[in-house]
């Protein structure tokens, strides 16, 4: 067992605890054996690391009745984060002294010399020179250096001849900086909202530029920790490539180990849940695995009936509730579709609030004026069951509920009357 | 069918997880400032900052790495063991090709003209392209990803009114000044005053922002939210200094049991209000949420929805709340 390191060499390991981490912080360390099978040990180290990295600004430790000590991770303070605070996991890469040394004397020494013929052979020489540097590098390592950062686009390399010249790449942050005030506010924003928004954070870390400026509602922080996977399979979709991914599942006591070959079509994310998931065509399937339990993604061939995929799909999602994708769907057999029929009594001048939200979150439903202040919401779904949530919300407003769905129903009062009791409702 | 670029797939992956971006090389590109500016820095300094900056291991071991000369030694910072010099100036790192195609990404994204104009993103696209004027290409096309259960009103990021008072707030907070805004309040009249913009709130559920200011009423200040659709007209008015001020936040606990994975579901849709588990029994779970007073009603919305799975159990006002929207839906369905 080497020394304990609090830097890591890829984010996969680390993605399971910090989830759990972050979302089940109440499991105890015999808990977490049974959702990740790793040794104590293994537990032990990611959970110094967390609390390394996160310390006591958003690391709690709570003690439970039972007297255990859990260990979470959770958003801190009384006002919202101007960071997700989950980014820093990508701050973490590990490193070799060389590693650090040549980043800092590469980019000093080709801007000192922009016009310069610099070959590796020639860079070498420079670092080594006592009035330069005197740091002796062999010129294999420092090749090596160079082609990483052309391949990161650092660098550019450029051929003269049998030579091959290394430059740096011209722009800076600072140099859109100066193209446009509100770039950096712009950057700040879209770290924190657009997808693979880490990437934002590196620019922002590099300007030493913080959001002052923004907070973010229904955020789900915890997204970052699949944004590798997604960069994989967003690529497999630009390029509508197939690929096989390898799952890790938990069913509660085991885990499997597995993967499958298909045709990632589009990534779907819940703004209601935050699950994200990848749609896929596999045979005359579509398929949706959500993302935390993919670990890797292998690109295969082009697949040449993408665009058929994508209509197969974007017509299914029309009579999706939500996206909690439990089954496979074969596009085939697709059963026929389930209705929803809510009336409600609002009234439109005073709950203003409430109609607007049966209005604006009611999806592919449509709202209809029975008589004033009397409204039908109406929906027609794959599966009734899965609007409850939603029809749930607005409790206290709700006159009927109908449904061709007929547990939905049942679920629907039963709920209800389970609530009026717990409440100790009176009449 | 189109014909894709003969270009390998993932072969030229860039990694979002690279030291060049890591906290370590953040720190050492902030002592190389410092050692620019004084000349040189004690064994001390270097562990103080390490310390300031780092994880709680990192000074026991960056500076160690900045400054040990062993083996064939190929440390940055040089000197007697007590001052050290750096040889090394800092520079600024050019960006990289994954942070240009980020930002190719984010400038064909509509929310872009709230903060920049056609020729600003214009300029920026230009300055991202590789020496041989290839424009970077975006990470992702917006049909490949999408968001499901956005709602339907949205702010229309096309409009230019909208898009002017939007920068006019952000101008005023970045110059921490009061605005007057204008807007048509909801009984249909004209109204108008003086606020201090505090933050721009963006909702990712409802694709829209708030501007979260104080005001003075009735003598108090108080911390409230409007849309920014509804302001008509935003004006920087004086300047004057702003604390970074946060609402008045209040507590709810609420019990979850864990039928359906309710918990699990729970923790998620909580995730950005502060949460802490107060009391952990089998199959049930009493959670902390602390909320910003004005959220309340979209809170216990929230809580209702699900359904006998989650009970507020304190305080009494809100649970007075729940209690009379569920006494008043029970005299409806009979």
């Amino acid at each position: 067992m080497g020394e304990f390191n609090e830097l890591i060499k890829d984010i996969d390991r680390v993605r399971d605890y910090i989830r759990e981490f972050f979302i089940f912080g109440w499991r105890s360390r015999s808990e977490y054996k049974q959702f990740i099978p790793k040794s104590d040990k293994t537990y032990d180290n990611e959970k110094r690391r967390a609390e390394s990295w996160f310390g006591g600004k958003y690391g709690q430790k709570n003690t439970a009745e039972d007297g255990r000590v859990i260990f979470s991770i959770s958003l801190s303070g009384d006002t919202r984060y101007d960071r997700n605070p989950l980014y820093e996991i990508w701050k973490t890469k590990t490193f070799t002294k060389k590693d650090l040394s040549l980043h800092f004397i590469i980019l000093d020494l080709l801007s000192r010399y922009p016009d310069a013929e610099a070959t590796a052979e020639w860079i070498t020489e420079k670092i080594s020179m006592p009035d330069n540097y005197g740091l002796y590098f062999d010129l294999g390592t420092v090749r090596s250096k160079l082609d990483e950062y052309c391949k990161n686009g650092i660098l550019e390399k450029r051929s003269a001849g049998k030579k091959n010249l290394y430059s740096l790449y011209g722009t800076t942050w600072k140099n859109i900086a100066n193209e446009s005030e509100n770039v950096m506010e712009a950057i700040s924003f879209f770290t924190e909202t657009a997808h693979l928004g880490v990437i934002g954070s590196h620019i922002q870390d590099e300007a030493l530029y913080r959001n002052e400026s923004f907070i973010f509602s229904d955020d789900f922080v915890a997204n970052t920790l699949d944004d590798e996977v997604i960069g994989d399979l967003l690529d497999a979709i630009r390029e509508r490539r197939e690929v096989t991914i390898n799952t890790k599942r938990n069913d509660g006591s085991n885990w499997t180990i597995g993967s499958e070959c298909a045709t990632p079509i589009k990534i779907l994310s819940s703004v209601e849940n935050g699950r994200r998931y990848v749609a896929m065509k596999k045979g005359s399937e579509l398929i949706f695995r959500e993302l935390e339990i993919i670990h890797s993604v292998e690109p295969g061939d082009i697949s040449p009936d993408f665009y058929k995929y994508r209509e197969e799909l974007d017509k299914y999602l029309m009579r999706c509730w939500d996206i909690d994708f439990k089954h496979d769907v074969d596009t085939e057999s697709l059963k026929r579709t389930e209705h929803v029929q809510v009336k409600l009594s609002i009234d439109a001048q005073r709950e203003m609030r409430v109609l607007r939200r049966l209005m604006n979150e009611g999806r592919n439903g449509k709202v209809l004026v029975e008589v004033p202040n009397i409204y039908v919401y109406k929906n027609e779904l794959w599966n009734a069951l899965e609007i409850l949530p939603f029809v749930m919300s607005f409790a206290g407003y709700i006159l009927s509920f109908k449904s061709d769905n007929e547990e939905a129903v049942r679920i629907f009062s039963d709920n209800i009357e389970k609530m009026r009791l717990m409440y100790e409702c009176s009449n | 069918m189109q014909q894709l670029k003969e270009r390998p797939a993932f072969h030229e992956k860039l990694p979002i997880l690279h030291e060049m971006y890591g906290r370590y090389f953040l720190i050492t590109a902030e002592l190389l400032k410092q050692a620019q500016e004084s000349g040189q820095l004690t064994f001390d300094d270097i562990y103080k900052t390490a310390e300031e900056m780092g994880y709680s291991e990192t000074a026991l071991k960056l500076p160690y790495i900045l400054t040990q000369e062993e083996e064939d030694g190929h440390a940055l910072f040089q000197g007697d063991g007590v001052a050290f010099k750096a040889i090394v100036k800092p520079d600024t790192r050019p960006l990289s090709l994954l942070e240009r195609r980020w930002l190719a990404t984010i400038l064909r994204d509509p929310k872009i003209g709230l903060f920049m104009d056609d020729d600003e993103i214009a300029q920026v696209s230009k300055l991202i392209r590789d020496s041989k004027g290839s424009n970077a290409e975006p990470l992702f096309n917006e049909e490949d990803y999408i968001r499901f259960g956005v709602g339907h009103d949205s702010d229309d990021y096309y409009d230019a009114d909208f898009r002017k008072v939007f920068r006019t707030i952000l101008s005023a907070l970045r110059g921490k000044s009061v605005i007057g805004i204008e807007y048509t309040g909801y009984s249909g009249k004209q109204r108008c005053k003086q606020v201090m913009p505090l933050k721009i709130e963006y909702s990712m559920k409802y694709d829209l922002f708030r501007l979260i200011y104080k005001e003075s009423k009735n003598g108090r200040d108080v911390i409230l939210p409007i849309r920014i659709r509804r302001i008509e007209r935003a004006s920087v008015s004086s300047c004057e200094a702003i604390k970074d001020e946060s609402p008045d936040m209040e507590k709810v606990f609420v019990s979850v049991s864990n039928e359906n994975s309710s918990l699990e579901r729970a923790h998620i849709r909580f995730a950005n209000y502060k949460v802490s588990v107060k009391s952990v029994e089998q199959d049930k779970r009493i959670l902390h949420i602390s909320y910003p007073h004005y959220e309340e009603d979209e809170l216990i919305e929230v809580i209702l929805s699900f359904g006998p799975a989650a009970q507020v159990v304190d305080p009494e006002h809100v649970v007075d709340k729940i209690r009379a929207k569920l006494s008043r839906q029970g005299v409806i369905l009979r």
